[in-house]
C-alpha cells in the first residue's frame, strides 16, 4: 500500500501546488525594467500592492477588481492614505492610459506616495526595441 | 546428539524503505525549482502623485513657481520618439546627455501618449532619475 499512498500523496501535493500557483501566474506580470531602481524598502508604513496586467485584470493585493471598482476598494481598505503607499505592478507591456486610469484612482482616494516596481536590470536600448 | 537452533526465527530484518524518502526528496526538489523561477529581483522607483484628486499635478503646481520642462513620448509607426519640448531624441543615451544639461531643480513632466507601452514610460523616469532629477512628475489628465 505504501507505494499507492505515496503517489496519491504526490499527486495531491501537485495538485495544491498547482491551484496556487495558477493564481500567482494569474497575478504574475513582465515587470518593466529599470538599473535605477531602489532596494524594496522594510514595510514601515502600510504598502497596498496593485498588479495591472490589462485593463481587464487588475489584482488590488491578491483580490481582482475591476478598474471602476478600484476607487471603491481603496476606499475600503485605506485607513489613513497620507500614512499609504501604493506599489504599482504594472506589466511593461500595457499602454500607459491604464496605468495613467490607475494613477487617477489611487490619487482619488488621496494617496500620493506611489512606488513602481521594476526589475533590477539595464534598459534595454530604445534603438532595439520596435514598438508592437 | 544435536541442538535445533531457532535464532534464525527470532532475528529482526532491518531494511531502510527508501521510496518515501525519494518522494519527499522529489518533492522538496519541485519546490525548490519553482520557488527559485518565481524569485525575480524587484526594485521600486518612488514618485509622489498629486494631492489633488483627478487632476494631474503638472496642472496643479503654479507655473510661475518652478521651471517645467515637458518630456512627450510619442509613437510614430514603429518607431518612438522622446520629444524634450520641441527637441527629438530617439534614444535614452541622447535623452541622458541633454538632461544632464539641466539644472537639477527643473521640474521634468512625463507626458506620454495613451498607447505607449509602460516599460518606455519607466524607461524614460528611469533616464531622469539618472540624470539625478528629482521633481519628476507624471501628467495625468482628468480622468
Amino acid at each position: 500500500m505504501t507505494p499507492l499512498i505515496n503517489v496519491i500523496f504526490l499527486i495531491t501535493v501537485f495538485m495544491i501546488i498547482m491551484i496556487n500557483f495558477s493564481e500567482v501566474f494569474l497575478r504574475e506580470v513582465n515587470l518593466p525594467k529599470a538599473d535605477e531602481a531602489k532596494e524594496v524598502k522594510e514595510q514601515v508604513i502600510k504598502k497596498i500592492s496593485i498588479t495591472v496586467k490589462s485593463e481587464e485584470f487588475i489584482f488590488l493585493g491578491r483580490k481582482r477588481v475591476s478598474l471602476d471598482n478600484l476607487e471603491q476598494a481603496l476606499w475600503q481598505i485605506v485607513e489613513y492614505p497620507q500614512k499609504s503607499t501604493v506599489q504599482l505592478r504594472g506589466d511593461e507591456n500595457i499602454p500607459y492610459e491604464v496605468v495613467q486610469k490607475v494613477m487617477q484612482k489611487i490619487a482619488a482616494r488621496g494617496i500620493t506616495r506611489i512606488e513602481f516596481s521594476t526589475r533590477k536590470e539595464a534598459v534595454p536600448p530604445l534603438e532595439e526595441d520596435k514598438i508592437q | 546428539m544435536k541442538i535445533p537452533i531457532k535464532a534464525t526465527k527470532n532475528k529482526v530484518s532491518f531494511s531502510v524503505r527508501m521510496t518515501p524518502l525519494i518522494d519527499v526528496i522529489f518533492l522538496l526538489l519541485i519546490f525548490f525549482i519553482l520557488a527559485i523561477r518565481l524569485e525575480k529581483p524587484e526594485g521600486v522607483l518612488e514618485n509622489i502623485l498629486p494631492e489633488s484628486d483627478t487632476h494631474g499635478i503638472a496642472e496643479q503646481q503654479k507655473d510661475w513657481e518652478v521651471v517645467k520642462l515637458r518630456i512627450k513620448l510619442i509613437t510614430e509607426g514603429e518607431q518612438l520618439k522622446i520629444y524634450l519640448q520641441e527637441r527629438v531624441v530617439y534614444t535614452y543615451k541622447d535623452l541622458l546627455s541633454y538632461l544632464n544639461m539641466l539644472p537639477q531643480e527643473i521640474m521634468l513632466v512625463i507626458e506620454p501618449e495613451p498607447k505607449v507601452p509602460y516599460k518606455y514610460v519607466i524607461g524614460v523616469y528611469n533616464t531622469c532619475i539618472k540624470a539625478k532629477k528629482s521633481n519628476i512628475v507624471f501628467a495625468i489628465s482628468p480622468g
